[in-house]
């Protein structure tokens, strides 16, 4: 599709470099300001989610400790990154690279780019995958239990370095009625919770398991929904026939009592509610290839490409699928607003996250618990948060939706 | 083309017509029905409300002295029948001629009446109400208004009292005891209670087929149950026990017409058969709601006092005290921060009467090692365990001093509690050393390790209580600072128990609860690992062994109480529990309920309540 358009373009001015139909439609779909700031939104709610790790931790960045042999730099915070860590920078440092990689091959005459971007594709996405299974199998979750700030205070470390909230998001203070559900000060900028956890910190972390949620659940589903969607358009007959009826089937399933039984089941994990979510959720973008697919085998390119005798993945997915994409992608960025309310609900009703896992749903729910009087600076900034980011998803989905709308892009 | 009205188009719309006419007479119909439905239901009401008018002026006269002829009229009742004594042989035998009265008698209240529901609230549906069968608290409260024992123990005085017997005798050397049932007594489906009922209980209990494990435990020690005419009932005794009284007098006894099934396993399958001599009778169960008893018609003794005792289910205690407020609950426990709260409130205190009492049946919370697992297999990992946990400051902040830490498995205010078992102190630095001391080493990945063990475990807490869900955090961080990698699971109470049933645990957070005097071998006997028994953690002690066989033999007050004096202090050195605390009962109660005040050991007791006839809502 970008070559096409770009063909199309090509005689334009040589100063102004060629646009796709893409950054056409992203730029017409920026336009409104409360798209970008709902953008913006989305986007800080992820790179928090990713780099939470070094904005809110107990541990410090670095810290000399004194040893037998004098005074020793540690780096607890470093030492501290889980395997879940590192993968999620791998993932984010992967679409990052590829970001800058396609933005400095613009200018390239299209044949060359393209081959240039086919490689340097291929070399992340490679280096990316190796990376994850060495950190995988090589990586050992180092377990730090320490109270650096009680060490710094009696002395056995200084030159402390904390990170910007210097609280972890289950640690609590040493429990005293003072302690607990404190206000908004300078030292618990949202204040401290039931258990006198530090409130903003548990708000950061938190993010990162609506947006691991939502990102993972859909890219599952995407990938399910495309797989099936495109063979039933693409076949047709029975392949059509029996790809529908699995549809409806997986359609029947109430994908939140399936939640709950399997949490009742095999117990609490985060990874087992994003591949419910997946496994369930694909329908409706199959159903929409589905339909885009029939529609586009009709058309006489790909009965040319058909003809001119190329392999069937690459009329498939060359050719038919960036055309077919545009409504799928459009209902799941609605999608990413509903799998995010399915696990705020989750945790709302105390059957999400594991305890002591932060989740804005979690923390409403701790917020109204009977144990404690309710606390307004407790409950309000998680449900600020959720509704924000499923107010942006729609939001972007919606003026998606309008930009690659073929009536108003001109 | 095809604008024109066809007579096809002219069919379509008479066929449209008929329907749209058809659901509006349907509709109407419906209207009409329901509406003659709320009359007669009215009507009912006020044909209830006027008998229960009458009755009132039956029973004013009655207390003027002109006798009626109700079964047992609890007002012209007498205890001076009763008698008490030592027979010649040195047995002991008791008789009461008319069932006891509650000691604080709500029939002699001027503003007495009958009828009115009670409703009230229970935190977990039971999954079964069978006699026996069920494990939880729940299904108890329910069966304690419909099944009867031989026995009933006097609140105010401690005492076992005839209740469907009429008398029992109790030798000398404790080995025998004879009931004598009472004639009028009757089962709700009007079988006559009888010896033969009496045996059949006790041989369905005692069934290795049926499924009551831990309340078997209790009876291991009588050799048989015999009968010896239709109302006489013979219970013999292997050894001496403290209980016998008390066990055999408290074996619910159910009509052997209605459970006596062709196949004892049946007695498994079942879950809502529930059919008792009781006040109350099993109405309905609905799924998820709530179990509604009503009063048995045929009731053989005094009268019940409500109409229907409604029992909801609300697991979340902030639900359940909205419930009490809108009015739709009459009494619910309140959690330490609510009762904080609404004490303040002088409109929450106009409304409702609020009692603070430590109960002999208020239980404890704990957390219980599984023995069997490598990390808690000794003596010093789990004391420094319970070192690594401020349980002063647990009780300050989350529970705001309403609680008192145990120092073993018996109630604070019981005879049983040893108060010379010290706390174990608050002391992190010296855990460090006992664990050391134990054989764990700081691991490369900062974990503590044992022979190849990892310190890293599941505690596995109930869902739906908010408060074990903060104080599993609170350990875990604890637990943390040590190098213990603690992971909190929180199940649905079903499934939690039925993985203890089945050990599938390492550690787990629950509670106990009490009574006046608790027979330790249903949880510290080694043999009650087995079959489902209640000692899910494995605790093998010889010398506690020892101690509960001779305790329970020990027919001697004084003497038992320092045997189970030392049986404390053994199993609070051994730690197979991480003792937490005994939580005050904290109860509100809606004003419209009179006579609610609370027996000074075992606190409120509902058979004393009842609604003056102006106060009463549900007619």
């Amino acid at each position: 599709m970008t070559e096409l358009v770009g063909n199309l373009t090509l005689e334009r001015p040589a100063s102004t470099p060629p646009r796709s139909y893409w950054s056409m439609a992203v730029r017409k779909m920026l336009r409104p300001w409360l798209v970008k700031l709902s953008t913006l939104y989305i986007a800080l709610a992820l790179v928090i989610s990713v780099l939470v790790p070094f904005l809110a931790s107990s541990k410090p960045y670095c810290l000399m400790v004194r040893t037998s042999h004098g005074w020793v730099t540690r780096y607890p915070l470093l030492a501290d990154l889980t395997t879940r860590d590192d993968l999620s920078f791998v993932a984010a440092g992967l679409v990052v690279a590829l970001c800058i990689a396609w933005r400095l091959t613009r200018g390239l005459e299209m044949l060359s780019r393209r081959r240039i971007r086919w490689i340097i594709a291929t070399v992340l996405i490679s280096a990316a995958v190796i990376g994850s299974v060495a950190i995988g199998s090589l990586h050992q979750n180092r377990f730090d239990g320490t109270d650096y700030r009680a060490l710094v205070k009696s002395g056995a470390a200084r030159g402390a370095i904390f990170p910007p909230i210097p609280w972890g998001y289950a640690e609590m203070e040493p429990l005293s009625q003072n302690a607990i559900n404190q206000l908004p000060t300078w030292k618990h900028w949202l204040g401290t919770d039931r258990n006198g956890r530090d409130v903003l910190s548990r708000m950061l972390w938190a993010s990162r398991v609506a947006m691991g949620i939502g990102f993972v659940s859909q890219a599952i589903a995407l990938t399910l929904g495309i797989i099936v969607g495109a063979m039933m358009g693409y076949f047709g007959g029975i392949f059509d026939l029996l790809g529908m009826r699995l549809v409806e089937m997986v359609e029947a399933i109430p994908t939140f009592f399936l939640i709950l039984t399997f949490i009742a089941i095999f117990g609490r994990s985060i990874l087992m509610i994003m591949i419910i979510l997946g496994v369930t959720g694909w329908t409706g973008y199959a159903r929409f290839l589905r339909a885009e697919f029939l529609r586009i085998r009709q058309l006489d390119y790909i009965v040319a490409a058909r003809a001119g005798g190329l392999p069937l993945w690459r009329i498939m997915f060359r050719h038919m699928l960036p055309n077919g994409l545009t409504p799928v992608l459009v209902s799941a960025s609605f999608g990413l607003a509903g799998a995010v309310t399915i696990e705020s609900s989750l945790s709302y009703l105390g059957v999400g996250v594991r305890p002591p896992t932060p989740s804005w749903g979690g923390m409403l729910n701790a917020a109204g618990n009977p144990a404690t009087v309710f606390h307004w600076f407790e409950a309000l900034p998680p449900g600020l948060a959720l509704f924000l980011a499923v107010l942006a998803f729609n939001i972007v989905g919606e003026a998606l939706r309008d930009a690659i709308d073929p009536k108003s892009l001109s | 083309m095809g604008n024109r009205f066809t007579v096809k188009d002219f069919i379509f719309l008479c066929i449209f017509i008929v329907l749209v006419v058809i659901l509006g007479f349907t509709l109407g119909c419906f209207n009409y029905l329901t509406h003659q439905v709320a009359g007669l239901r009215s009507d009912l009401q006020n044909i209830e409300a006027e008998q229960t008018a009458q009755l009132y002026i039956l029973h004013t006269i009655e207390r003027k002295g002109i006798r009626t002829t109700s079964p047992v009229s609890p007002r012209n009742h007498a205890t001076s029948g009763d008698i008490r004594k030592t027979l010649p042989d040195g047995s002991r035998y008791v008789m009461f001629p008319n069932p006891p009265l509650p000691p604080y008698n709500p029939y002699s209240r001027p503003d007495f009446a009958y009828g009115d529901w009670l409703v009230e609230s229970l935190d977990s549906e039971p999954n079964r109400i069978m006699p026996f069968v069920p494990k939880s608290e729940s299904a108890m409260t329910i069966q304690a208004s419909v099944l009867e024992s031989l026995l009933v123990r006097n609140p105010l005085t401690l005492r076992y009292d005839p209740w469907l017997a009429r008398s029992y005798t109790m030798s000398k050397n404790g080995l025998k005891l004879t009931f004598v049932l009472r004639r009028r007594a009757k089962f709700s489906n009007g079988h006559p209670v009888t010896a033969q009922d009496v045996v059949f209980s006790y041989d369905t209990l005692m069934n290795p087929a049926v499924n009551c494990a831990p309340l078997r435990s209790y009876y291991t020690d009588i050799t048989s149950c015999r009968a010896l005419s239709a109302r006489k009932v013979v219970f013999t005794f292997k050894h001496p026990y403290f209980k016998a009284l008390g066990m055999a007098g408290a074996l619910p006894i159910i009509p052997k017409s209605v459970y006596g099934f062709p196949k004892i396993s049946e007695f498994n399958s079942h879950g809502k058969l529930l059919v008792g001599s009781g006040p109350y009778v099993l109405k309905r169960w609905s799924a998820g709601q709530d179990i509604v008893l009503t009063r048995n018609p045929r009731y053989w003794g005094p009268r019940p006092i409500f109409n229907r005792i409604v029992y909801r289910f609300i697991s979340n205690p902030q639900a359940s005290l909205q419930s009490l407020l809108a009015g739709q609950i009459d009494a619910d426990p309140l959690e330490p921060s609510q009762w904080l709260k609404y004490r303040r409130r002088k409109s929450f205190l106009a409304k409702f009467t609020t009692y603070k009492y430590l109960s002999s049946s208020s239980g404890y919370s704990y957390i219980g090692w599984n023995l069997k697992k490598p990390w808690f297999k000794d003596r010093r990992t789990r004391t420094a365990l319970a070192m690594l946990v401020n349980q002063p400051a647990i009780i300050k902040t989350f529970m705001h001093g309403l609680a008192v830490q145990n120092t073993g498995p018996f109630n604070p205010i019981s005879p049983q509690n040893n108060p010379h078992v010290k706390p174990i102190p608050y002391d992190p630095a010296q855990a460090a050393i006992l664990l050391k001391k134990a054989g764990w080493r700081m691991d490369s990945d900062g974990l503590l390790e044992r022979g190849g063990v990892k310190f890293r475990f599941g505690l596995t807490i109930p869902s739906q209580f908010p408060l074990y869900k903060r104080i599993a955090e609170y350990i875990k961080q604890q637990f943390a600072t040590a190098g213990i990698d603690m992971q909190i699971n929180p199940l649905d109470f079903t499934t939690l128990i039925q993985k203890i049933n089945h050990r599938h645990f390492s550690a787990v957070m629950l509670g106990w609860s009490g009574s006046i005097e608790n027979d330790p071998y249903q949880i510290w006997y080694s043999g009650s690992y087995k079959d489902e028994g209640s000692n899910a953690g494995d605790f093998d002690d010889p010398l506690a062994d020892k101690l509960i066989i001779d305790g329970r033999r020990t027919l001697n007050y004084k003497k038992r109480m320092h045997i189970w004096h030392q049986l404390q202090a053994v199993i609070y050195r051994q730690q197979p529990y991480l003792f937490l605390f005994t939580s005050y009962d904290l109860i509100a109660i809606n004003k419209r309920i009179h006579n609610t005040k609370p027996y000074p050991v075992t606190g409120v007791d509902e058979a004393d309540w009842y609604v003056p006839l102006a106060l009463q809502k549900y007619r």
